[in-house]
């Protein structure tokens, strides 16, 4: 079996594709990862205008 | 199935070099020219090599024909990164020369020198180019790949159609190299190392029988018979 | 766009010279390009013609590409061990070199693959150990590591770069056209929130502990290319070792070469200062004993035991033909490091740019004492050749350290050269913790 893996044409690229791809896909999904941040609440809800939000958020504390 | 091997003998050969010139005819080996000769560019799949000793005056010289070594454990396909060249099932390393990269990596692992590089396009004379071998098996090869010594496979091709020809099974004895064939001296012996009653497997049992780095682990196909 | 956003020194620093181009840029441009242009024109009469047009033959059938493949290599370890090692042991004087010896690790590595294209008899079939690989054969490790290193720190010189994008997204609205959507489309929405910039760095944590073991393996499987046959001096256990050591030598070497040039072409003095040359310059000689000991440990075992392929070759390289190779590396890498960097006069800009010269110098005449002298002694003693570089070689070698200093030039012309994000954080590490000193002060 080892030496099947090792002595035959072909699979030598499929070992190489397959471990290039994976890694490729992970680093992908890493990117996707950061990309998919949410923003800070804070400004979220202030752009939005909610200012009851706005005040639950920053001045929660104030009542 | 046969595991094919040669035997030669150095107390027989007188180097006249009649090999080289078979196998040339044979396999269609292209003509290099001196001037990229002396930069060791000529493709000679069997040649016939000098070993000086010591030197001047106490020197002495053996001169070794080495065809491709055909070795059992061979270090050129373990590196091949495409498997262009691979041991058959018979025992012979063979190259695929539609599949070669031209790395050269076969031809830096093998420690007996006996790969060789096309490094431009084949050429010949005009009066060789009429008497090339037209075998499609040894039609000449393209720039970019590696060539060596193939025990003369085409000829074991048409040993086998023959036999089957004339409707009689094969036998060792029908297949003979080139260079096997032309061997001035009768140094060689070709044949089958598998058969204990074969000759080779009888001569390569021998004491004089050596092959040559043994210690690298290579395990030649090819015993020489040591001279006196 | 309440106010007009107002640009701090340093972004002006990085950032001026993506928007004007002096005549020298385009002077340098000019020959560096004819210098690649020669090399072209040699490649492809070498494709047209054959691999006749080199010096090789039997028995020397690899020369100067692939002592170029390895070197190409080796320097790409510049950017994981300044970037990597450094990020994680968290040294603050790298911040203002991280992106250019990133940038050194993607072009060399492309410019490594190059090389072993260029030395194929039948480049049109580059792409058959794709189709047809055989993994027995250590090329295929290569494609392996060599493709997984590429990913990485392709990654690895995005990762960083993200902020910086994004900020030229921003305020670079007076670049051409193609460059702001270039900007949009490389910042991935870039917004800075707390949350992304924590997925950021944990991101670039993990690339920078991932890349330093898959460096390693580059280097280890580049050497096993010769290792793994039995060729006189090839065939040793301490070639992997040896080459990851001359890997991040000649990586350190070649980041001082760009980054002194950066800094005086992009008058960057203020931010690439003492420091980095003091440290790095110490480094540098920290692995050069390193090579020094490696090289010794591998010529005495060698020579000690005298065994007679291996003897033959020794010779060559200690006293032969090879001799004035060997001694101008052994001069290169070890005398004028010691000579110059041992000293704290020596560790100046200028006093570690000639250091650095020397050594990649000598790192590539190190790289060519390995491939060519142990293929002109080979086991089977009948014949001894001498190995002698054509023009074709010598233009095709020149031509790829010209498209080489190329890329990286028009990389820098898009990108910004120092981390600015990076660096600013660090002041503000720096400030707070003078702050901080302060505070201890007056309490205490």
């Amino acid at each position: 079996m080892g030496h099947w893996l090792m002595d035959t044409a072909g699979i030598g690229s499929i070992i190489v594709l397959a471990v290039g791809f994976s890694i490729l896909v992970a680093y992908v999904y890493m990117l996707r990862w950061i990309q998919a941040a949410p923003p800070d609440p804070v400004l979220v809800e202030a752009e939005a205008g909610d200012e009851e939000a706005f005040a639950a958020q920053v001045g929660g504390d104030k009542a | 199935m046969a595991r094919w091997g040669m035997v030669i003998d150095l107390d027989k050969c007188f180097a006249c070099q009649s090999c080289t010139l078979a196998c040339r005819m044979e396999n269609n080996t292209p003509v290099a020219g001196p001037d990229q000769a002396s930069r060791g560019r000529a493709i000679l799949w069997n040649e016939v090599l000098p070993f000086v000793e010591g030197e001047y005056p106490e020197v002495t010289m053996a001169l070794i024909p080495r065809p491709c070594q055909h070795c059992d454990n061979p270090p050129c396909t373990k590196v091949c990164p495409v498997k262009a060249t691979y041991k058959d099932e018979e025992g012979i390393v063979c190259i695929d020369y539609g599949r070669c990269i031209g790395c050269r990596f076969c031809t830096v692992a093998c420690p007996y020198q006996v790969r060789y590089f096309n490094w431009y396009r084949p050429e010949w004379p005009e009066a060789l180019k009429e008497h090339l071998n037209p075998d499609p098996e040894v039609a000449p090869r393209p720039k970019g790949v590696v060539e060596k010594c193939t025990f003369c496979i085409q000829r074991l091709r048409k040993a086998r159609e023959g036999a089957e020809a004339e409707g009689r099974p094969f036998t060792a004895t029908d297949y003979t190299p080139a260079c096997v064939q032309t061997c001035t001296g009768r140094a060689r012996y070709f044949g089958d190392l598998d058969d204990p009653n074969s000759l080779v497997s009888q001569l390569a049992a021998s004491p004089r029988a050596f092959r040559l780095l043994e210690e690298m682990g290579t395990q030649p196909k090819v015993y020489y018979l040591k001279q006196g | 766009m309440s106010q007009p956003y107002r640009e701090s020194e340093l972004e002006r620093a990085v950032l001026n010279p993506l928007r004007q181009t002096t005549m020298q840029f385009y002077l340098v441009l000019g020959v560096l390009g004819l210098v690649f242009l020669w090399g072209a024109a040699s490649l492809i009469r070498q494709w047209l013609l054959g691999l006749g047009v080199t010096g090789l033959g039997r028995p020397v059938y690899w020369g100067i590409y692939l002592s170029n493949f390895v070197f190409f290599i080796g320097i790409s370890h510049a950017g994981t061990l300044i970037s990597a090692i450094l990020r994680v042991t968290q040294a603050e004087w790298r911040r203002p070199i991280t992106r250019v010896s990133e940038a050194i690790t993607f072009f060399a590595l492309v410019l490594g693959g190059l090389q072993i294209w260029i030395d194929m008899g039948r480049p049109e079939r580059v792409l058959y150990p794709l189709i047809w690989g055989r993994y027995q054969s250590p090329f295929l490790w290569d494609f392996t590591c060599i493709g997984i290193y590429l990913l990485s720190s392709t990654l690895y010189l995005y990762l960083p770069m993200i902020p910086d994008l994004a900020r030229m997204r921003d305020h670079m609205t007076d670049a051409p056209r193609w460059r702001r959507w270039l900007y949009q489309a490389m910042s991935l929405n870039w917004h800075g929130s707390h949350e992304q910039n924590r997925r950021l760095e944990k991101g670039i944590g993990i690339m920078a502990i991932l890349i330093i073991p898959i460096a390693v393996s580059v280097h280890t499987v580049v050497s096993w290319v010769f290792g793994m046959t039995m060729q006189p001096m090839w065939h040793s256990t301490i070639l992997g070792p040896y080459f990851v050591v001359g890997a991040i030598f000649s990586g350190i070497a070649m980041l001082f070469i760009f980054m002194t040039l950066i800094r005086k072409a992009w008058h960057l003095e203020k931010w690439i200062g003492a420091k980095q040359y003091n440290y790095l310059g110490l480094l540098l000689l920290v692995m050069s004993a390193f090579w020094g000991y490696f090289t010794l440990a591998e010529y005495l075992t060698t020579g000690y035991g005298s065994l007679v392929h291996e003897a033959h070759v020794i010779q060559a390289k200690l006293a032969g033909e090879y001799a004035p190779w060997f001694w101008a590396m052994v001069t290169c890498n070890l005398i004028f490091p010691f000579a110059i960097l041992l000293w704290r006069r020596g560790r100046t800009p200028t006093g570690t740019f000639i250091a650095a010269l020397c050594v990649a110098i000598g790192m590539w005449i190190e790289r060519f004492t390995i491939v060519a002298p142990s293929l002109t002694r080979p086991s089977l003693g009948f014949e001894r050749a001498i190995y002698a570089p054509t023009l074709t070689e010598v233009a095709i070698t020149l031509g790829s350290v010209a498209l080489f200093s190329l890329l990286f030039l028009l990389f820098f012309k898009i990108f910004p050269v120092v981390s600015v994000w990076e660096v600013e954080e660090g002041q503000v590490i720096e400030a707070v913790r003078r702050k901080a000193e302060e505070l201890a002060y007056q309490t205490g």
